[in-house]
Formats: C-alpha cells, structure tokens, sequence
C-alpha cells in the first residue's frame, strides 16, 4: 500500500525513533433479508484507516500512544502522530521488543473468489440459500444477513519490518422459524468462514431446518446433574474466554492466571493448541497485528499446563520471545464477529486459534455411550467470565439423551458451571468442567476463534423447572 | 480524502449527494458521521490511551420499490461521496411493491447535546490523572485487592443528515464512561464487582465521583471472595435497577421493535393490547431522557427522539418503529432507527428502556419473601424474540432465607419463559430507587449502539443458577 510510505516519511521528518504503523482497507457487501424479501442490498461499503504507534523508553519501561486517523492529508497524519506522541510521553507499559523483520509462514486466509468477485458471490448465496429454504414447508427465514469482506493489512515499523497480507471472510446469520399450529420455534445460526464454500448451504440447512422443526417440541428440562455433550459452536463461544484468557502471559505478569506450567489443569483426555496458522481459521494470518510470526503454542497437553501466549509487551516483561499474540481485538463475544476495524486499537494479548486436539470417538459414539445426558446444540449467548471461569446460559435448542439416543429436544432452563478448577467458600477445591472431560469427537469445527471437537463432559449442572 | 469537514461542508455534501438522487429513487437520506474522543485503561502494569474504534465518513440510502439499496465510504470528497450517488442513481431493486414509505414533514436543526464540561476541553493528562487516582485509591482500599481495570471513554459524535424530503439536521452527542473493576483475590480465590456510571454527559462524571462510590465497590468485591455456591432452580426472586433495565431492554423491548414483528418473528404479537402484567407496571423507551445513554435529538433518519410506553399500565400498548416498519404498518415512526456507524445498517433499536417506579420499599419486598434471590449488578442479557425466552446474568447476588437477606452469591444466571416472568411481577420499588446504567446493545450478533437501560427493583418469579 502506497499509503503506508507517506505516513513513514512525515514519521522520518518528525525524527521519531520508535514507531510502527498498521494500516487496513475494508470493502464489504451484504445483502440483509426480511422473510424471504431482500430488505437491502449494501455495497459497497468502503473503509480505511491507519494507526501510528509511538514509542518512548523510560529506563526497563515504555510508554507507547496511538494515533489512528482515515485521512491522509498531511496535517491530519501530523495531528496523528502527535497524540501518539503524547500517549507515548505519558503512558507506562512493562516493557517492549519491537518486531525485527521476518520471514512469514504461508498461511490459508483467502478465497478467490471473494477477493474477485464479492458483489455476486453474495448474491448467488442469497439465491442458493433461499431455494434451498423454500423445499421446507415448515420452515421460513424470518431475517438473514449474507455478507463477504475483503480486507488488506499492512504493518511496518522503525525497525524496518514490513508485513502485508490481504483476507477474505463470510458471514451469514439468519433466523429459522418452524411453525405448527400456531406454536413457533427457532434456530439462529450465526457463521464466520473465510471462505465462501466453506458455508456448505447444502448441507447445513437441512441440519438447521431440522433443529427448528425439533424445537416446536421442547420443553424446559429438569434441575439436574447430569451428562452433557457441547456443540462446537458452544466451546468456541467459551474457550477462548476461560482457558485462553489464563493462558496469556499478561494474564500471569498481572497475577490473575489460574494456570502454572506443569500444573495439572484439565482431564488427561484435553490437549489444546493455540494455532495461528490452522488453515483457514478465523484467527490466522501470517503475523500477529505487531508484525511478529504467527506459530503454533502448545498450551495444555494431556491435562497439563504447557506454556503461555505473548505478545510483544509481556515478552519483554517475561524475557522470554513472543509468540505472536499481539491482536488488535475487542474483548470477548465482541471479538467472535469482529473481523475489520482492528486498527483503531492497541493490540493486546489474545489468543489467534484455540484448537482442541481431536479425539477417538465420533459423534456419535459419543452420545451412543451416554446412558442419560444432554446433547447442547446452542445456548443464548454463553458469555462467560473470563476471570472466574464461570459460565451458564439459556438452553436454546438441545435434546435429552436416553439410553444412548437423542430423545426429546429441550429448550429453556439453564445450563452452567465453571470451565477451571473453583473453591468454595471453605477452600474447598470444586472441579471445573475441563476436569471432567470423558469425551472428544473425532471431527473438528471451525467456531468463532476456536478450532473444536464435540466434548462430553460429567455432573453438568442443569436448572429448570 | 479526508472525514474531517465542517459542519456547513457536510450540510453542502449531503444535500449535493442527494440533490443527484432527487427524482431518481422514491426517496434517499444521506448520514455524515464524525466521531472524536479518547479512552484510557489502566491497571496495574498498563496504561493505556487510544481513541474510539469508529468509523468517520458517509453512508447515502435510496428506496425504491419496497426495497432499500446503500454504500458507504470513509472518503467524504465530493467525488467520493459523488460516486456513491452515481450508484445508488441506478439501482434495480430485486423485489418489487407498492409499499411508498410514509412521508414526513422535513425539518431543520443544528443542536450540541449540553453538558457541565466539554470532555473534548480536558486535556488527556488531566483525564489521565483521575484514573490514576480512582486506581490509587482502590488499590490502597483493602489488601486483598491484587488489581483493579479502569475503563475511561468519551466520544463526541457528530452526525449531519440529509433528505429528498428536505430535512438537513445537525447532532452533536457527547458521551463519557467509568468503569471501575476491583479484582479481590485470596488463598487462591479472585473475583470481582464492578462500578459503572457513564450517559451523555461530560467530564462531570468523573470530577463527581465520589470516594464512596469507589469503597463500595472495592467492599462489594471483597465480599464475593465469601459467595456461596448458588442454588438451582425455580424461586422468587429480585431484580435491582440495571438487571431490571436489561430485563426490559433484552427480554421484552426487542420483542417490541417493530422489524421484528414484520419479520413475523416476535411472541408479544398476540398480547398487543392485552394485559401482561400487573397494573402498577409500565415500561417505556425514551430517547428524550436527559442524560441517558441512549439519548439523541434525532435517529439516523431524521425523526426526533421520543418517549414511547411498551407496556403501559401492564398493557402492551404498541411498538417501536423505523420509518418503513412505521410504513408497513400504517403508524407514525417513534424516532427509533439507528446505526452503529456509517459502515452499518440501520435498524429498529431502542434507545433508553427503562421499568417506571413503584409502590414497595426494598425491604418490604424482602420481607415477603421466604426463599428467594436478589440478583444485583448486571453483566449482560441476550434477548430471545421469537420465543420469548429470557437469559439476564448479574455479577452479583444474594440469597433470601426467612424475609432477610443472607448468603452473597457470584455470577448467576436468570431465565423465563417472558409473559410468565411478567405475569409473575408483584411488586415495584419506589422512585427514589430509580437508576439508569449505561450499555452496548448489539442487534442479533453485531450492530452495537449506546443505549441505558433501569428502573427500580421489582420481584418475580424464574429459573436462576450459577453462571
């Protein structure tokens, strides 16, 4: 990007030592549906901004500001690096190790097809989804969002690192309504894949028609322990913000990771990654949003605390290396659908991919040696506290399991606990649900910034009626 | 190009825009966007300033045939803005009917929401400064505090709306936050509580703070060191005035948006004019509310700001509309479609929701309660309007045993089937209990905007458990 350069070289003038810079430009589509009316077509909708970073030693601390602007005239760029001058004069970090210049992992993040033709591959999704939504005679979409994104990043820095890679994502998000007799029920998918096949409409909405239409039969479940099996889209909603966030270095540096290496955390089933450069995962990309490499990080391995995610601040306050987990990403669930309009923010440590390592059994294996369980296809939200661990959340749309087989569909009541390890108010330690995993599905999903299996695990607590 | 113009450019840019589209399309706005502030976290080993994640430019609309088309773009040229025009100018829609959006009188304005002092006139240091202090004296509150997050944020967003009606208005929305975490920890045990004030407001926030505010808090949080584990299952309980405000905000107002009744797609269509609640209840929407997060002069389509009732007298009295809904529907708009940003669609959203006040002191309504929970400091809510599901979470709460409060309790979780919840009601708190907190709301998934939400206490019945 040319854009980039000017902005080095007003930097350059002003004889700033340590800066860097990231710039992005967006272009989205989207068509958004009202029943089966298209509402509105948009597009295209067109961003670009940039972010100076400035950075000051104070002895073995830094302070670093940021200025972010979308203009580049030249007394907007000025006033720019000027407030990040004034950030960097009056802000204290623990330390910093600016990114040397790298050789970058070829990495999966982009769909031809999007990046050449967005406008119509969106329209023919559109056409695809609802042909394939009129063959149901029960069920109708009440909205849909059908959207694609191209978005160019390009980082550099005083150091004369210089990193550029372009993107592609899709969203869709619609509602499902089954009606019968005057009830109603629902399932609301939400998606985010990076590439426009990868929706496999085909597939998918038969399983999502069937989910609504299962729904018209819920009822509220019983206040129980019990066996309960989470759908992927379940765990990508939690993960990330539980065991993720106690496996970031700024977490240990401040004194509020749960996690100690070699510390049995988990049951001897859970190994788990964070993985930048899983093909195709939301969080992939060839570098973190300081310009370091993107790697994969062992974080727990069979139940045991492996190691912890960096970024270029706690790396230097740890003197250890980053491991490129500088992200500029709003906090949890914002972070599921944030995919542009990273610039503005100072990155901070964050997960890329939470994978979880596969296990041995399939699906439905799993709910075949569940003698009586819940199967949890979707929850209201799932936010969970990422300090405590703790989570619970409305159950939307999820099925009874009775002696090996999905029985009657549940909605209503609640499900929660704590993903890690808890104390009662004598001490007592309680056992968080990573703690009692008694099964790992075979096949993994691709779920917000989370690569996962289907997991089972024991004494779920259920509240209902 | 540049999203820096004066508010005369703007006014000349958008009426130029859609001056182009005149006579092409059945209608067209156009919505300049400006947004300036700053923010600042600090915790024990960062400080940290940026400014909002926003998105400064222009997005123009045009309608046509039942059908809406836009695009937006950061480059407020005149070329830029320009080629957005030339698009839209040739838009076939896909569908097609004979739905003519309703027509509105055009009108004119250039107002600055008031407040006590400009936050853009305080220096960052100074700003800076007092974040330091709240964070000292948190810190230096209680031991067992091993780290404290604050979360400072203005913004003055600047909006400039056009017309083919003719309307050419000007807002400017000052809005300033706190956010004060106290992280207790102990024999290995964290957890907090949290204080929150914030509306559109200035500086006066933080200047007004008070060192009680900030004890009670670092109390509160030291206190859920000590929380039991919640009980599961179906009990009376108590709401405080935010979880109360979430509760009108995400279980029932979103039932109430009006797309959400086009789309077929709400469970309060059967109750429209019913009786859902006691008589004592009312809840109400009001862009108007001085000081409320979610206040404005006029939505992103020009239609001023106004105070609605949803449920009035425990009747459900109507719902709340953007300007095609209120066409569809043959009503007048209630001032209620907004945007995220120029990047984003406008949709039917609320804007300060809140459950009117009451009869009951708080304690009364503990004292009829044999076994129960009060749930206190809300975390979130997500709404379920199909259905009529219900999930509100509150950080904090307490368990009621024999008429009198005992045993605190951490993170729990609420749900209910929403018109049983409603019809459960039987008691509301007086009006020296009312209070609005400040929130995000998304629409579905995305599509954040400001709005408050409160009220008073009230007592019903539900589902509750950790989490």
């Amino acid at each position: 990007m040319s854009e980039i350069g000017f902005v080095e070289k007003v930097l350059r003038g002003k004889k700033i030592d340590q800066w860097d810079i990231y710039v992005e430009k967006a272009e989205t589509y989207d068509v958004q549906l009202r029943n089966f009316d298209v509402e509105i077509v948009r597009g295209p909708i067109i961003n670009f901004g940039y972010a100076v970073r400035v950075l000051k030693t104070k002895g073995k601390k830094v302070g670093i500001g940021i200025g972010t602007g979308n203009s580049l005239l030249l007394g907007h760029v000025t006033k720019c690096i000027e407030t990040a001058s004034v950030g960097a004069r009056i802000t204290e970090f623990p330390g910093y190790n600016l990114p040397k210049p790298s050789k970058y992992p070829q990495v999966k993040i982009a769909d031809p097809k999007i990046s050449s033709d967005a406008e119509n591959i969106v329209k023919d999704k559109v056409e695809e989804l609802t042909s394939l939504l009129k063959q149901s005679k029960t069920v109708v979409p009440t909205f849909g969002k059908i959207r694609s994104y191209n978005v160019e990043t390009t980082i550099s820095n005083s150091e004369g690192l210089r990193a550029e890679k372009k993107e592609t994502f899709f969203y869709i998000e619609l509602a499902l309504k089954a009606e019968r007799k005057g009830q109603l029920a629902e399932y609301w998918p939400m998606l985010f894949v990076r590439r426009s096949d990868d929706l496999q409409l085909s597939a998918r909405i038969p399983a999502w028609i069937k989910l609504a239409e299962d729904a018209l039969q819920a009822t509220v479940p019983k206040t129980m322990k019990t066996t309960v099996v989470f759908s992927p889209q379940i765990l990508g909603n939690i993960l990330p913000d539980t065991i993720g966030f106690h496996c970031l270095g700024s977490s240990v540096f401040k004194g509020v990771s749960k996690f100690k290496t070699g510390q049995q955390v988990g049951s001897k089933e859970i190994s788990v990654y964070d993985d930048g450069l899983y093909d195709y995962g939301l969080g992939t990309s060839p570098f973190d949003d300081e310009g370091t490499p993107h790697a994969k990080t062992a974080l727990i391995d069979r139940g045991v605390h492996k190691g912890f995610l960096y970024d270029a601040v706690y790396s230097a306050a740890l003197s250890v290396d980053s491991t490129g987990n500088g992200e500029k990403l709003p906090p949890y669930p914002l972070a599921f659908t944030r995919v542009d309009l990273r610039y503005s923010r100072l990155p901070s440590t964050q997960p890329t991919n939470i994978v979880i390592e596969p296990g041995d059994m399939t699906l439905e294996e799993i709910i075949a040696t569940t003698k009586e369980g819940i199967y949890l296809e979707r929850l209201s939200s799932a936010f969970s506290d990422s300090l405590t661990t703790s989570f619970g959340s409305e159950i939307r749309n999820a099925y009874l399991i009775e002696k090996g087989e999905l029985s009657k569909p549940l909605k209503g009541g609640q499900i929660g606990g704590f993903m890690l390890d808890s104390q009662d108010t004598r001490g007592r330690k309680t056992k968080g649900l990573l703690n009692r995993v008694s099964g790992i599905s075979r096949e993994s999903h691709i779920s917000g910034r989370c690569v996962t299996p289907h997991i089972r695990f024991e004494s779920v607590q259920v509240a209902g009626k | 190009m540049t999203a820096d113009v004066s508010p005369e450019e703007a006014k000349d840019l958008l009426s130029k825009a859609i001056g182009e589209l005149q006579g092409k399309v059945e209608y067209a706005d156009g919505l300049y966007e400006r947004i300036d502030g700053v923010s600042i976290y600090k915790d024990k080993v960062e400080e940290r300033i940026s400014t909002p994640a926003a998105a400064n430019g222009v997005v123009l609309r045009a309608y046509k045939l039942g059908q809406w088309r836009e695009a937006s773009t950061f480059d407020c040229s005149f070329s830029g803005v320009r080629e957005l025009s030339r698009r839209l100018a040739q838009f076939q829609p896909l569908n097609r009917n004979a739905v003519k959006l309703r027509e509105c009188k055009p009108w004119k304005t250039d107002e600055t929401l008031k407040v006590k002092i400009n936050p853009s006139e305080v220096g960052v240091e100074e700003k800076l400064e007092y974040v330091r202090s709240f964070y000292k004296y948190v810190a230096n509150c209680d031991k067992r505090i091993i780290n404290t997050n604050i979360n400072y944020s203005d913004t003055i967003q600047e909006r400039v709306f056009a017309n083919t009606e003719g309307s050419l208005l000007r807002q400017v929305i000052p809005r300033t936050s706190v956010f004060i975490v106290p992280i207790a920890g102990e024999s290995g045990k964290m957890d907090y509580d949290y204080l929150s004030c914030g509306g559109t407001a200035g500086f006066e926030i933080v200047k007004d703070l008070e060192e009680n505010s900030l004890k009670s808090t670092v109390e509160s949080s030291v206190e859920l060191l000590k929380a039991s584990e919640a009980p599961s299952g179906h009990f009376k309980v108590i709401l405080d005035p935010g979880m109360a405000g979430t509760f009108a905000h995400e279980s029932f107002g979103h039932g109430c948006e009006a797309d959400q009744i086009l789309r077929k797609r709400s469970y309060l269509v059967p109750y429209l004019g019913k009786q859902m609640g006691p008589e004592t209840l009312n809840i109400c929407d009001d862009g108007t509310l001085p000081g409320g997060y979610g206040s404005f002069i006029f939505d992103d389509e020009g239609m001023k700001s106004g105070k609605n009732y949803i449920l009035k007298d425990g009747v459900l009295t109507g719902f709340l509309h953007e300007r095609l809904s209120a066409s569809l529907m043959n009503v007048e708009p209630t001032g209620n479609g907004r945007r995220e940003s120029v990047l984003r669609k406008l949709f039917v959203r609320m804007t300060n929701t809140y459950v009117e006040p009451g009869d009951y002191d708080l304690d009364e309504m503990i004292e009829e309660v044999d076994y129960g929970v009060m749930l206190v400091h809300c975390s979130s809510g997500m709404e379920d309007p199909l259905a009529g599901g219900m999930e509100l979470k509150s950080k904090k709460g307490y368990l009621i045993e024999k008429r009198k409060i005992g045993a605190v309790l951490s993170s729990l979780t609420l749900s209910e089937y929403v018109p049983d919840f409603i019809a459960s009601i039987d008691a509301l708190g007086k009006k020296d209990q009312f209070d609005m907190e400040t929130g995000t709301c998304g629409k579905g998934y995305e599509d954040n905007v400001p709005v408050g939400d409160g009220g008073v206490y009230f007592r019903a019945e539900a589902v509750v458990s950790q989490g």
